[in-house]
């Protein structure tokens, strides 16, 4: 079984001062730095996954430069990147609620966002898929 | 298998980990870099300068501030304790990009000459 925490000393506290945010490194103790940097990963994928968002959006925005395509795409193109802003904010707000049960030993909280990433994409999809065939066959 | 009570507060972990990491920065930072770049291309086809100029400062942002000090760099050395920094300018610029993506793609629908 892994150990999560470590014991604290006068540099650890010390240094638990000066590190950003007093909120995160203010409470429990030091946790196994290979479940910290797993996080910090876990953060940067979902930044990723928001930067993957906006991309999506800015290709649609880029074809519509190109072919004449109906209002839907550029709205549909726009709540793709304001949807990937939101995940890039909420791997912050994740990291630090993840941080923090890792330093107290809590159980981690649940990815609220993944259940609402993934319907949103689907429902995307299935837009874009009827309109597609509405377009066929009108 | 636990870690060894070192003298340091964070020892440094010792395995992959740490590279790992480094490389998920590597990935993040660059595909933020190029997706700033994609999204000020396309502002000058919807002509919109102001956005365009504004994606390429966000690139010239992120490149400078987390190539040139990165976090990947202090993952290999050892010296990794600052994490909220780096986390806070690459999410709120992925943010900024989101919000200008947004005004790009809504020009075409209030501007459908541009």
């Amino acid at each position: 079984m892994v150990n999560l925490r470590k014991q604290d000393g006068p540099s650890a506290d010390e240094d638990r001062d000066a590190r950003r945010p007093a909120a995160v490194y203010g409470v429990g103790s030091e946790p196994d730095a290979r479940f910290s940097l797993a996080n910090e990963r876990t953060a940067l994928a979902w930044v990723r996954t928001g930067l993957g968002l906006v991309a999506g959006g800015v290709a649609l925005t880029s074809f519509s430069t190109f072919a004449e395509v109906p209002v839907l795409l550029e709205i549909v193109a726009a709540i793709a990147c304001l949807a990937g802003a939101s995940l890039a904010v909420y791997a912050l707000r994740s990291w630090k609620h993840h941080e923090i049960a890792l330093r107290t030993g809590s159980p981690l909280p649940a990815p609220t966002a993944l259940p609402l990433l993934v319907g949103g994409v689907v429902a995307m999809a299935l837009l874009l898929t009827g309109y597609a065939i509405a377009s066929i066959l009108g | 298998m636990s870690s060894p009570d070192e003298g340091p507060e964070r020892a440094a972990p010792s395995g992959a980990q740490p590279e790992r990491t480094a490389l998920a920065w590597h990935r993040t930072v660059m595909g933020t870099v190029v997706g700033s770049l994609l999204l000020a291309m396309t502002a000058i086809r919807t002509h919109a300068p102001v956005l365009a100029i504004a994606a390429a400062g966000v690139a010239v942002y992120v490149a400078l501030r987390l190539m040139v000090a990165s976090p990947a760099r202090s993952l290999r050395v050892g010296t990794h304790t600052q994490v909220w920094p780096g986390l806070v300018r690459i999410a709120w610029s992925v943010a900024c990009l989101g919000a200008l993506g947004a005004m790009t793609a809504l020009i075409r629908v209030w501007a459908p000459w541009s």
